[in-house]
């Protein structure tokens, strides 16, 4: 299946985005969202800040880059190093 | 001992009608707080007598100057993040004008940019830093790898290097770093929420102070500027974030990023989702209707446009009993209106001037 890493906002609000294909099974998918979905809410302080996204099969959810799992870490850093601007 | 029917305080420390409150009072072994009292009341109206009778001349030997007030002075850090992203990680490198490793270009940039948006803010417009209670500025550079964005966190400015591509380092433009600190000068005051209308305010009044930072710093008048906020940030000589002499002009056809989609004019007006994508309502989008109404008013008035236009904005944006969190275009366009005449004059060039950038903007 098709996984897609988004971000957006930022001072100049603009999408990135990068695509790859995975083999991951439903269950790890799911696992994974779980340990890396943005469960708190954000400081309603931060100004300027910008989000990220995991999107799998249509359906986005927001994650925290912080806590990626260390044996997904190379793919995600390969996918924030491929993000490219979606054009406005 | 004293004798009790005499009022002469030569004769008599305590005067007779304290002495027998003492005496009343002693029986009841109150006596140490009663003689308290007392003698502190006496010694404030005597105090007051004595004082209250002296010539000028005697007062001026005898009461000390009133302390002048401290004069507020620059508070700030520096933190090198080293490329991490996590705050408490950053590394002090300059301090209060002191600094403590070799100083970096992006430190010396934010140091100049955060001396000038204090300076600005102190010494046109009286304030004591982003709270006007003197707090430190903070400055984090460095931030992750390749961060293309700048940041304030509600108590810092974080800035990311650029990808060295498309953008260069966050701290390259004096007026990004304005803008930065700026939003947490709103903060402090209207605290305008971050979705729609008041949003783009918010964005709006960063752009505005920002590039009054740019323009003081570089010693430029209203003509002499370009209005363009991040002209280095975005790399290409013909790209910039955002023009506010002409928004939707800041990028156009940039081979990565497209074309500057803000507006002008409020007829313009996107309505965009109220979501992180929808960047809460197009707040760095539709700040471009104020950005422009602040630009036509401050080149009509002439000059520079910390002066007037500058003034007439920050007594709006100050005024915690008119502008409210909630506030939209029309409320904030109201109350310069309103500033401007106070400040200047009903019918004044300045009062008109503001008139015509909102209508030129047309809110």
């Amino acid at each position: 299946m098709k996984i897609k890493l988004q971000r957006v906002g930022g001072i100049l609000p603009m999408t990135k985005e990068a695509a790859i294909e995975v083999d991951w099974t439903d269950e790890e998918i799911k696992k994974l969202l779980d340990c890396i979905c943005l469960k708190e809410k954000k400081d309603s302080k931060i100004r300027d800040a910008t989000a990220h996204f995991l999107e799998v099969k249509g359906k986005a959810t927001p994650i925290d880059l912080k806590k990626i799992p260390l044996e997904y870490k190379a793919i995600f850093e390969g996918l924030e190093a491929d993000m490219k601007f979606v054009k406005s | 001992m004293c004798r009790h029917n005499s009022h002469d305080p030569v004769q008599c420390i305590i005067p007779p009608y304290m002495s027998d409150k003492l005496l009343d009072a002693a029986s009841n072994a109150r006596l140490p707080a009663v003689l308290n009292n007392e003698l502190r009341s006496s010694r404030f109206r005597n105090d007051r007598s004595f004082f209250g009778n002296l010539n000028d001349a005697q007062r001026s030997v005898l009461l000390k100057p009133a302390k002048a007030p401290t004069k507020p002075v620059l508070k700030m850090q520096v933190y090198d993040m080293e490329k991490d992203t996590v705050l408490s990680n950053g590394k002090l490198v300059w301090n209060n004008g002191k600094a403590l490793k070799t100083m970096d270009t992006d430190t010396k940039n934010v140091v100049a940019a955060g001396t000038a948006t204090w300076d600005l803010y102190y010494q046109i417009f009286g304030r004591n830093s982003i709270d006007n209670l003197g707090l430190a500025l903070k400055h984090y550079i460095h931030y992750d790898n390749k961060y293309d964005n700048a940041f304030w966190d509600g108590r810092r400015m974080v800035y990311g290097d650029g990808d060295g591509k498309i953008f260069g380092s966050f701290t390259a433009d004096p007026d990004i770093i304005g803008h930065e600190l700026t939003h947490g000068v709103t903060q402090y005051e209207s605290n305008l929420v971050y979705h729609n209308q008041s949003g783009a305010l918010n964005e709006s009044l960063s752009d505005v102070f920002g590039i009054m930072i740019k323009q003081r710093l570089l010693n430029q008048d209203v003509k002499k500027s370009k209005w363009l906020i991040g002209e280095n940030v975005l790399k290409g000589a013909k790209y910039s974030l955002r023009s506010m002499k002409a928004p939707g002009t800041a990028y156009v056809n940039h081979p990565d990023l497209g074309t500057d989609p803000q507006p002008a004019t409020f007829d313009k007006y996107m309505v965009l989702p109220d979501t992180d994508r929808g960047d809460w309502g197009g707040v760095h989008i539709n700040s471009g209707i104020t950005n422009f109404a602040f630009y036509v008013t401050a080149f009509n008035i002439g000059g520079f446009s910390w002066e007037k236009a500058g003034m007439i904005w920050y007594a709006a944006m100050t005024d915690k009993e008119n502008f409210q969190p909630t506030s939209n275009f029309e409320d904030f366009k109201n109350l310069t209106i309103q500033k401007a005449e106070l400040l200047f004059g009903s019918g004044s060039l300045e009062a008109n001037a503001v008139t015509d950038g909102w209508a030129e903007a047309k809110v």
